[in-house]
């Protein structure tokens, strides 16, 4: 017969080890999603929660400094500005 | 024809060939991205106001876009003119706040330390302040408040 009385707690390493797997992962995952989001944006975070008008900005942020993602603070705009825009041209597959 | 989708095969962007016609009055351009405007808005609307107010009740008479040309100008013009005076004056605390900014998804929560140098500077060098239209009265604004709950 158990003696309940005298069974002590101890840790359940076995039981919580595939928990422990999990959080590695994901904290692994994080992080590489993380670093490249940032690596391919200059080192800076990722735009989020971005609107209509968020996207309209960047896309002039981009037609101006060739990124949607890079700032400038100049007193005039290139000159090519004026001539430039974010429509993509593509050729017709059936034409 | 589709009316609109996203591009597969890019070759590249459309770059205008033409030139603007002779009678429409030529003016250079605004030459800050997103985050250096949304820094300088709120003064931007306390100096331009005048022209910002013409403009608008110019295009409430006419939907002809000949027809606000002149008044469109005049309203960059005086944009080129506040951003030259920011960047002689206030230039430090201008590119902290917008660097800031940038960094933060462009959230002005998470600038207020450097939003009130700036704000500070250009009140003492240039006497604008920043005021957010419609916000409730007698009670301080969000960026004056010390340590507000809702951000």
């Amino acid at each position: 017969m158990i003696n309940r009385m005298s069974t002590k707690l101890i840790f359940p390493a076995e039981a919580l080890s595939s928990l422990a797997v999990i959080g590695v992962i994901s904290v692994a995952v994080a992080w590489g999603v993380k670093s490249v989001q940032h690596w391919e944006n200059d080192g800076k975070p990722k735009r989020w929660n971005v609107d209509k008008w968020d996207r309209r900005m960047m896309e002039r942020d981009s037609r101006m400094t060739g990124n949607v993602n890079r700032q400038q603070a100049e007193i005039e705009a290139p000159p090519q500005f004026s001539r430039n825009s974010a429509l993509e041209l593509e050729t017709p597959l059936l034409s | 024809m589709t009316t609109h989708r996203e591009g597969i095969f890019i070759k590249g962007l459309w770059v205008e060939k033409g030139s603007m016609p002779e009678e429409v009055p030529a003016v250079p351009e605004v030459g800050c991205t997103s985050a250096p405007l949304l820094s300088m808005s709120y003064f931007f609307s306390a100096a331009c106001k005048d022209y910002s107010e013409d403009f608008v009740l110019c295009k409430k008479e006419s939907g002809d876009p000949r027809h606000c040309l002149k008044e469109g100008r005049r309203v960059t013009r005086c944009a080129l003119d506040l951003i030259a005076k920011l960047k002689a004056n206030c230039d430090e605390t201008w590119t902290k706040h917008w660097e800031c900014l940038d960094a933060n998804n462009q959230r002005l929560q998470k600038c207020r330390p450097q939003e009130r140098a700036f704000n500070e500077c250009v009140f003492t060098k240039l006497g604008l302040s920043k005021s957010i239209p419609d916000s409730p009265e007698g009670q301080p604004q969000i960026h004056l408040k010390e340590n507000p709950i809702f951000k």
